[in-house]
């Protein structure tokens, strides 16, 4: 069974120019946590979600590699963190969005594609394989109701092959 | 020519004969040190095999070259420092270091580098930098502070801190292994100039950026309320390393009266904190922190001094090492200030551009063939200062003099900070010309009046 069976097509996306403060509106409108970032020509930009966000309000010297492991001896800092998150609102979401992003295509097959959720997080872009298009999205949801989908087939001929046998 | 009865070195290696065979090798592997092209360890390796396969030396000779002295002193600090490293004690120290001058950027900057200085003294000073420069730069960005001359500064006392001391800086562990120097023979001769030196560069300092930096005093009494205990993450560890660390480094300066070498103090120190940290733990933790703390242990350095130490004892068999030391001599018609002076000035200037480590290790049985020239192995004594002062402080000369400095140059990248080599160099290298002129005077009052 390949990706493009399990995967979610009506998408809402973004464009990279759209300011952080308005994607998250879209994304507090909707009740989702990530959203992907699309150009004119379809093509991915990136991923932009809460986390990315979230990273992004984190010092350089905790982000960066082998950078501090822990903050927890710096007390009273949240005024200073919602300061620096009214100062990442305006920016274009491109400027804040995750760009390596781990990708599938429609064939890809959905056991890999349950391999990458499990180690990377949910959701997964599907990009076509040639065109490097975006095609839609594959998560943990559109995973479990397409194996539901399966579940009902395989009981439906277990049934029938019940039916035979007796 | 013949090294022990078994082995015999062919009278010509394809062709040549063999000193230039061997000269050839260490040439080669200078250039590719130097480039970059070839990782130095991965170099220095097929350096060390080279000799072996041209016949130069067997593997038995090969092996009797490495100075396992060296390779266990740094095997056991770098096990201790990384368990060490896991209590948050470097943070804490920091933090707290920050609240005692009141967050002020000027005594800070201080601070922080007396800081640099003193742990790059006991402690590798890669390994110094590594838990410094995060923190600084945490420390700089919550007083909204250029994080440059801090870094700057850092970069310099990493050196000269590591200069003070027997297991300060690599130069000064291949030269106390090599001659048998103690840790105290090290604290006496090179410890005063690292000191005077330190407190130029403090008035340096500051008055080049220090006196000039300001910060609100709502950016400090935010850091004011950091809370420096938290930082410690595990207080029993805590203890249990700096027990460690005060016995290694008794065992430092009492073990060297006994004949015990620093190898061995150092790998009975990463063995005892090894098992203090591992008593009472559930057998699977145990297996995972003994791997961990071997983890730790920078193995591509490690095989980089083994691979160096084959390469250069093949050099020094062929007899070229001895050739090199007779010429100096000549040129310097004997005169031990002279030749002094020479080591010192070389090896700055080559360690500001070429890792110090294989310029050290070369010139080491260099000056050990000097011996009869200068009456015994005595005389030599303030030329293996020279050489330290030299190849330590030459480390600051350039973005690439050390491996720490490079250590803080990717940090700053990361954090988007990144040290161009020429902006550095600009000030770096005549500041590092100034501290060996310091060193230089030192030397010339001390030694060689």
């Amino acid at each position: 069974m390949p990706c493009r069976n399990a995967m979610i097509t009506d998408v809402i996306f973004c464009r990279p120019n759209d300011t952080v403060k308005d994607v998250m509106a879209v994304m507090e409108e909707n009740k989702i946590r990530h959203v992907p970032v699309i150009d004119e020509n379809n093509v991915l930009i990136g991923m932009f979600g809460y986390s990315h966000l979230l990273k992004d309000l984190l010092p350089v010297s905790v982000k960066m590699e082998d950078g501090l492991q822990r903050l927890n001896f710096v007390i009273g800092a949240s005024p200073g963190v919602a300061k620096r998150m009214r100062k990442i609102f305006p920016n274009p979401v491109s400027q804040h969005c995750f760009k390596d992003v781990v990708v599938v295509s429609p064939d890809t097959p959905t056991w890999e594609a349950t391999r990458l959720i499990v180690k990377y997080g949910s959701p997964l872009p599907v990009l076509e394989e040639n065109t490097g298009k975006f095609v839609g999205l594959i998560s943990e949801q559109s995973l479990f109701s397409e194996l539901l989908e399966v579940l009902e087939d395989v009981e439906k001929e277990e049934a029938e092959e019940q039916a035979k046998n007796n | 020519m013949s090294t022990n009865h078994e082995f015999m070195v062919p009278e010509a290696i394809l062709g040549v004969s063999p000193m230039i065979a061997a000269c050839a090798v260490l040439l080669i592997v200078y250039f590719f040190i130097i480039t970059e092209k070839i990782h130095q360890t991965i170099i220095a390796m097929l350096g060390a095999v080279a000799m072996i396969y041209l016949g130069l030396l067997n593997q038995e000779l090969a092996v009797q070259g490495i100075d396992f002295n060296t390779i266990f002193l740094l095997i056991g600090m770098m096990v201790l420092v990384g368990i060490m490293q896991r209590s948050g004690f470097f943070q804490y120290v920091a933090i707290v270091s920050a609240k005692t001058v009141k967050a002020n950027p000027r005594a800070l900057l201080i601070v922080l580098s007396i800081i640099t200085a003193v742990f790059s003294a006991l402690l590798d000073n890669v390994t110094t930098v590594m838990l410094i420069v995060p923190i600084t730069l945490l420390l700089t960005e919550q007083l909204k502070l250029n994080p440059y001359p801090f870094l700057f500064s850092q970069i310099f006392f990493s050196n000269v801190g590591g200069t003070a001391t027997l297991i300060g800086d690599p130069p000064n562990i291949l030269i106390g292994s090599a001659v048998g120097y103690g840790f105290m023979d090290f604290v006496y001769n090179v410890g005063p100039p690292a000191l005077i030196i330190s407190l130029f560069l403090f008035v340096f300092f500051d008055v080049l950026w220090g006196r000039k930096m300001e910060t609100s005093m709502r950016a400090r009494a935010h850091l004011m309320r950091y809370d420096a205990a938290s930082a410690l993450t595990d207080k029993p560890l805590l203890y249990k390393s700096l027990f460690v660390l005060l016995l290694v480094l008794l065992g430092f300066t009492v073990g060297h009266h006994h004949g015990f070498e620093p190898g061995t103090v150092a790998l009975s120190g990463g063995a005892l904190l090894m098992l203090l940290d591992t008593i009472g733990v559930k057998k699977d933790d145990v297996h995972k922190r003994v791997h961990q703390a071997f983890h730790e242990v920078e193995w591509d350095t490690i095989f980089f001094f083994i691979g160096l130490f084959i390469i250069v004892t093949g050099v020094e068999q062929s007899g070229f090492l001895a050739i090199i030391a007779h010429w100096i001599v000549e040129v310097t018609q004997g005169d031990l200030a002279l030749t002094g002076m020479t080591i010192m000035w070389v090896s700055t200037i080559a360690s500001a551009f070429i890792n110090n480590i294989p310029f050290v290790a070369t010139l080491i049985p260099v000056i050990n063939s000097m011996a009869a020239d200068f009456g015994g192995k005595d005389m030599l004594e303030p030329l293996w200062w020279s050489l330290s002062l030299g190849a330590c402080l030459g480390g600051n000369g350039s973005i690439v003099g050390a491996s720490a400095n490079g250590m803080v140059a990717s940090y700053a990248a990361r954090a988007g900070q990144g040290i161009s080599f020429l902006k550095f160099m600009a000030l770096a290298f005549p500041l590092m010309l100034v501290t060996v002129v310091i060193g230089t005077i030192y030397a010339y009052f001390f030694y060689y009046q």
